[in-house]
């Protein structure tokens, strides 16, 4: 055994605080070859690796450089070309776990490099040649959520050849964006972005489009999911419906609630088309809003006194017979089950309530979000498009815009949400350009806008003489009249303010809905501190979330504008295409292993396994895709599971060295 | 019912007349107060808890450590002293430095536990006495009289420090129920939770910025609701208010004087209290004057 100990200077970060002079002179007689690096995961690095391993100067490699979550498939590379099996090398990790963190004690810091040194030396000794597992690839994908980042997605891939599972838990796909008038920077109409997408994903014959549906369990691994997804009941025959929208208009009033399209602004009934340009655009019932007509209870039949059937006002309306009450619906819906090789999610975003909002007089009809203030501009909106406040219809003569509403803030979310600054002004020129004789003001702590485009068009919102105030705003006060005043302070004058207007856009922090905080517990993806889905890398392996073969795209990574949403979506289909388009895939193999002569079957291993990866048959029996690698199996008591390339020779052999 | 009764210093001294409408009308309710001997000062805001956190904290749990012997939970009139002792309790749930301070109060044999709350005299009205018996207790309901609430801000914020607190502290309910209650009006006016201008001793320091604040808030309330009288359970509110509304006058800023009043002294008189015994004598005509 030739083992070979390479150490990084790392630039400064690791030389500048252990003493590598002094970690060569000790590991001299230690190991057969020691060369140091300035940087190792450079090319001459990474060659002068490669060639001491074909000359046959080491077959075990020792790398003392940085976390091997950055480079440890790097430095594999380098023992595989040259013949060597890549599991044959380990990591001391005298970075992060060392020099980034004792920076001040130098002396200590190059004694803990040794030790850690010495566990990784102690380790590679007992580690075995292994090969990576190797399996089929299903070449499919699951797409989850049906907004722009889902649909960008799914037509990229479908236009590679993969077939694409398309879920959406709304009846119709489109997402936010739909909902909106005109998007930044070029005021461009955000329904004839999204709309010939929407009809692309409905006729693709490579998408399946599962709409009012949601992901009930992801099982399996990167390669081969099953999933199962669970089509809730639309009580309407949509092999039938035409989508005309008769059954729409007569429900009782009672039967009405706030439009979620419209953001509560308007209503809908319980017979319902999601928006004039659903895609399906086919009818809804809500059963949990049906009044039932005519006492006729959903799958019963009732008869008038001459013995004619009656039928409830939408049955009586559509002219296609979809509407049947009299069928037994299940009101479980249908399960559906298939296979895929990697998932996309693309849940998107939730914008926060005013309620939260206390101080900014949320019981206030004319307090609305800048989500609300969105259907006001858009021309399928409660107003046509006309700007106009719906506590009295009458048209505002100010608006005030307020920023960072729960974004930067520590009572709620101390990230920025990013899009606000842009949104607003966007709103803000929209009502300039339609009615230029109402006064906008805009309470900014300051205006965030970069990238192309956008600080030029800031600018113009200013030219167009709309009023950028920069200060936190402290509170609103409604007035009798139903006006509001904004306390607010002007931090170029270093006073506080007060304006009255009559309407109050609330520019309120974008969150992860909990609904897709449920889903990432379902299928286990990691979110990160700041309520989002995490990335694996933030710059490495932005796409890709914590699972291997699990995506993510679009605001449930993170809040992003439009162009970014459908960047990375395009970026996530990309990196779907590159693994799928394998006949098949390597996965590393520290799986859990067997050893059948010491196993006694007892099934100790099967209860505690959380993936259900370990069946006993006599002996216990390891099913590869499933496994995880944890290790919880390994406590047998007869000693008889090992994980692969962690075995407990192997730890105990790093611990007795690092103690000892 | 029984509550330790925390006087302060505010009140007893300078506005005697409260104390007795308190303690008048608490008698009325059945409610008993205990008096807290020996209590000091609760050390309000700009004196100790300035300077130095752990006296403050000693202070504040020495006369907190009295009530939880007597076994009670502490009810106080003035809004300084509710706010201190809350906030010391809020701090002190923090082990360290209940420990700190019982080092200290175990000089003087006294220990702090931390098993009293501090109520305001307005939430004895609101949570505790049953409201239909509090309406059996009025005799002389108020008619046709618009009431200005003002609630004062150590009574509404910070809410994470308080045991009884509004749902929405800037569109608070309490006082406005019980002003219902005496048969008047209290309608919401857009600065009803603006500042009296006393706050931070502003009132001492600055006269013009002080009286800023008042003329601001009169002037809402004149244009928004024109009240009659102004009611509040904030004795520190109740002087800066009398006092401001006196010099705005002289120096020609407002042209009219609205009485105000501390919520006891209100609810006394409405229970057939003798005025005499809750008001002081040269205010007691003004206000008679108004309620008739």
């Amino acid at each position: 055994m030739k083992i070979g100990l390479y150490i990084c200077h790392c630039g400064r970060n690791i030389a500048d605080v252990v003493d590598i002079k002094n970690l060569i002179g000790y590991f001299k007689d230690k190991v057969n070859v020691v060369r140091d690096h300035l940087f190792m995961c450079s090319e001459p690095a990474w060659e002068m690796i490669r060639s001491d391993v074909t000359n046959k100067l080491v077959d075990r490699v020792v790398i003392a450089a940085c976390s091997p979550y950055n480079h440890e498939k790097f430095f594999r590379s380098a023992l595989e070309t040259a013949g060597l099996s890549k599991y044959l090398l380990e990591i001391a990790n005298i970075r992060e776990q060392c020099s980034w963190v004792h920076g001040k004690n130098k002396r200590e810091a190059t004694e803990k490099a040794k030790r850690l040194i010495e566990a990784a030396i102690s380790k590679v000794k007992t580690l075995k040649p292994l090969d990576d597992l190797r399996f089929e690839v299903e070449r499919s994908v699951l797409v989850i959520g049906g907004g722009i980042a889902g649909m960008t997605a799914s037509l990229d891939l479908a236009k590679m050849g993969f077939k694409v599972y398309l879920v959406e838990k709304e009846p119709s796909v489109g997402g936010k964006l739909i909902k909106f008038d005109k998007i930044f920077p070029l005021n461009d109409c955000a329904s004839c972005v999204v709309s010939s997408l929407m009809a692309e994903v409905a006729n693709n014959p490579m998408i399946e489009l599962i709409t009012y549906a949601e992901v009930e369990e992801v099982d399996g691994s990167f390669g081969n999911f099953n999933v199962k997804v669970r089509k809730k009941q639309t009580y309407v025959d949509w092999e039938k419906c035409i989508g005309c929208g008769a059954c729409t208009t007569v429900c009782p009033p009672k039967a009405w609630k706030p439009n979620e399209f419209d953001e509560g602004l308007s209503k809908r009934a319980a017979m319902y088309i999601v928006s004039p340009q659903a895609v399906p655009k086919k009818a809804v019932h809500d059963p949990e809003l049906c009044v039932n007509c005519g006492k006729k209870k959903l799958g019963t039949r009732r008869f008038l006194r001459g013995g004619k059937e009656y039928l409830t006002p939408c049955e009586k309306a559509c002219p296609t017979k979809a509407i049947d009450r009299s069928k037994s619906w299940n009101p479980e819906g249908e399960l559906l089950n298939f296979n895929v090789g990697a998932i996309i999610v693309a849940t998107g975003y939730k914008v926060m309530e005013k309620e939260t909002f206390k101080e900014y007089a949320p019981h206030s009809p004319n307090v609305i979000t800048a989500l609300q203030f969105e259907r006001i501009l858009s021309p399928t909106g409660p107003t046509g498009g006309k700007v106009l406040r719906l506590s009295d219809g009458k048209k505002p003569k100010a608006i005030s815009f307020i920023s960072c509403v729960g974004s930067r803030d520590v009572r709620y979310h101390t990230y920025c949400s990013k899009v606000c600054c842009l949104y607003m002004l966007k709103q803000a020129r929209l009502v300039k350009e339609r009615e230029p004789e109402i006064d906008v003001y805009i309470h900014v702590i300051d205006v965030r806008a970069p990238g192309k485009d956008l600080e030029e068009y800031y600018i113009e919102a200013r030219r167009m003489g709309i009023g950028v105030i920069r200060g936190k705003v402290g509170g609103i006060e409604e007035l009798p009249n139903g006006r509001l005043r904004i306390l607010g302070f002007d931090a170029d004058l270093g006073m506080p303010v007060e304006v009255e207007v009559d309407l109050v856009v609330l520019a309120t922090a974008i969150e992860l809905p909990e609904d897709s905080k449920e889903l990432a517990r379902k299928i286990g993806v990691a979110v990160d501190p700041s309520g989002f889905l995490k990335e694996d890398h933030p710059k490495l392996r932005p796409v890709e979330s914590t699972l291997s073969g699990i995506f993510l795209a679009g605001c449930c990574q993170g809040p992003k504008d439009v162009s970014e949403t459908v960047a990375q979506a395009k970026a996530a289909a990309a990196s779907v295409a590159s693994l799928l388009s394998k006949e098949e895939i390597k996965v590393e193999p520290f799986i859990a292993k067997v050893n059948e002569e010491a196993c006694s079957g007892c099934g100790i291993c099967e209860n505690v396994c959380p993936f259900n990866a370990i069946k006993v048959n006599e002996v216990a029996v390891v099913d590869e895709r499933s496994c995880k690698g944890c290790g919880i199996c390994a406590s047998c008591p007869a000693k008889a599971i090992d994980i692969q390339g962690y075995s407990a020779e192997s730890i105990i052999a790093e611990i007795d060295a690092l103690v000892g | 019912m029984r509550f330790g009764f925390f006087l302060g210093c505010q009140i007893p001294f300078l506005k005697p007349e409260v104390e007795a409408s308190i303690r008048k009308v608490m008698s009325v309710l059945g409610v008993e107060l205990l008096d807290l001997e020996g209590y000091s000062c609760c050390p309000t805001w700009m004196s100790v808890p300035s300077l130095d956190l752990n006296a403050w904290l000693a202070i504040s749990a020495r006369n907190l450590a009295i009530a939880e012997n007597l076994g009670v939970d502490v009810v106080t009139g003035c809004s300084n002293c509710f706010s201190v002792l809350n906030h010391a309790i809020y701090l002190l749930k923090d082990e360290r430095r209940r420990f700190d301070v019982n080092r200290i109060l175990s000089k003087f044999g006294k220990f702090y536990r931390g098993t009293s709350k501090v109520y305001h005299v307005l939430h004895v009205f609101s949570d505790f006495v049953d409201m239909r018996e509090l309406k059996r207790k009025i005799k002389y309901p108020l008619k046709d009289l618009t009431v200005a609430i003002h609630p004062g801000c150590q009574l509404l914020w910070p809410t994470r420090v308080m045991d009884v607190r509004e749902e929405n502290p800037f569109y608070p309910e309490k006082l406005k129920n019980l002003v219902e209650i005496l048969g008047a009006k209290a309608p919401y006016y857009s600065r009803l939770d603006y500042c009296c201008g006393a706050g931070t001793s502003v009132a001492y320091i600055d006269y013009e910025k002080s009286s800023y604040f008042v003329l601001t808030k009169l002037e809402s309330m004149k244009e928004e609701i024109d009240p009659d009288i102004i009611v509040t359970p904030c004795s520190t509110c109740l002087i800066q208010l009398e006092e401001m509304q006196k010099r705005l006058k002289k120096d020609g800023k407002i042209n009219f004087e609205i009485p105000v009043v501390y919520y006891t002294q209100l609810l006394a008189i409405c229970m057939g209290i003798p005025a005499n015994e809750v008001l002081k004598e040269e205010s007691m005509k003004k206000i008679l004057e108004v309620i008739r």
